[in-house]
């Protein structure tokens, strides 16, 4: 040991460093509250403060799922007719119209069937169909997504035919909410 | 002197009083100070704590009685529809070979309207299945829960059917069937009371 050392260890420590020393000391300790009625107090709240926290939680998903039966079956209601709607003449801006109802995902399906198989014999047959819900009902729910089973009534008319023809349909339907909107996900019409 | 002895001297002053006066309506003893010590103080924090046990119980309780009647609820709608999957099944699964049996599926799961106009034409019902020599076998495509009010429900349900008989030379025909059941809830089970084509 050198002589340099020897006087360090010798000089009294500074009372600010005894003080440093003192708190490192209890700092490093959980401070408990001496009244032990307080101590098992304080546990019980924590406890009872996770378990208000987690219920809370689930309580508010489930309220999000109620709300989202209902929000979808409303927007479902004008949504399909929109996409099961056209007149020949005006077949262009019915599917622009009808697109803007769908999820990114479906419109590209919806618009290369209705591009694809429906608009040539649409125009060709001079076909004005529209569909309204005569009733709907919900299959299955959670927050974001909603798949129903809906029947509706579609009128069609043709050049061929001077008198409309009435088809009841059923079709299946799923609702997506994206950005704030419930959107057209899916639809299968059933056999 | 310490607390513990105090508390001896207290308890031997007691016993001492009991047995000198002999009277049944003894003065009793002196609350010794280690009994004293025992009792809860009612300090600030002990009562702020307190308070917010309380209410954090409240919610607590609040809470879980919400989320439990909400899982309740969804259970109930998966039993309606399973219910009503399976007497849609027995109303379109029908066979002149196994009819009495078919027709005591139907009847199982009926109740009310349905099953007094299911009940009144069992003759007929048979009858009717043996001479067109009907063979029917349902699928059902989709089920959905209308509204649920209490002990009753709304159901739609889209229904297929394969039917052959007489009338069709015996060869397989595809039906489709969209119907709007109500149901009631009947000691534990739902029932279907009336069936209506929609």
């Amino acid at each position: 040991m050198t002589a340099d050392a020897d006087a360090t260890a010798a000089t009294p420590a500074p009372k600010s460093a005894k003080k440093a020393a003192k708190a490192a000391r209890t700092g490093s300790r959980v401070r408990l509250p001496k009244d032990k009625n307080v101590r098992i107090l304080s546990a019980v709240c924590v406890v009872l403060l996770l378990a208000t926290a987690a219920l809370a939680f689930f309580f508010v998903r489930q309220q999000q799922a109620s709300g989202a039966r209902t929000d979808a079956t409303t927007a479902a209601t004008t949504d399909v007719p929109e996409l099961l709607s056209y007149t020949f003449s005006s077949f262009g801006s019915d599917l622009s119209k009808a697109e803007s109802v769908a999820t990114p995902q479906f419109r590209g399906t919806y618009s290369k069937l209705m591009t694809g198989q429906i608009e040539g014999p649409a125009k060709q047959n001079q076909v004005v169909t529209s569909a309204s819900v005569t009733n709907s009902s919900v299959i299955s729910y959670s927050g974001s997504k909603v798949t129903l089973l809906m029947f509706l009534s579609q009128q069609t008319k043709t050049k061929a035919k001077a008198e409309s023809v009435l088809n009841d349909v059923a079709v299946r339907v799923t609702m997506r909410k994206s950005g704030g909107q419930w959107l057209v996900d899916d639809m299968t019409p059933h056999p | 002197m310490d607390q513990a002895d105090i508390a001896d001297d207290d308890i031997k002053t007691a016993s001492r009083a009991r047995r000198g006066t002999g009277k049944k309506n003894a003065p009793k003893p002196p609350k010794s100070r280690a009994s004293k010590a025992r009792t809860i103080k009612l300090t600030p924090p002990l009562v702020g704590l307190g308070v917010l046990g309380v209410i954090l119980l409240g919610t607590t309780v609040f809470f879980g009685w919400s989320v439990y009647n909400n899982s309740d609820a969804a259970s109930t709608r998966s039993t309606i529809l399973s219910s009503s999957r399976q007497e849609a099944l027995a109303l379109t699964t029908l066979s002149s070979q196994t009819g009495s049996k078919d027709y005591q599926t139907v009847l199982n799961g009926s109740a009310g309207d349905l099953k007094d106009q299911i009940s009144a034409g069992k003759s007929q019902f048979l009858k009717g299945l043996g001479t067109a020599g009907v063979t029917s076998t349902g699928k059902v495509l989709d089920a959905g829960v209308q509204s649920v009010n209490g002990g009753s429900a709304k159901v739609l349900i889209d229904v297929q059917a394969t039917v052959s008989n007489k009338q069709t030379a015996n060869k397989p025909e595809q039906r489709a069937y969209h119907w709007q059941l109500s149901l009631v809830s009947s000691n534990g089970k739902w029932l279907v009371t009336s069936l209506e084509f929609v």
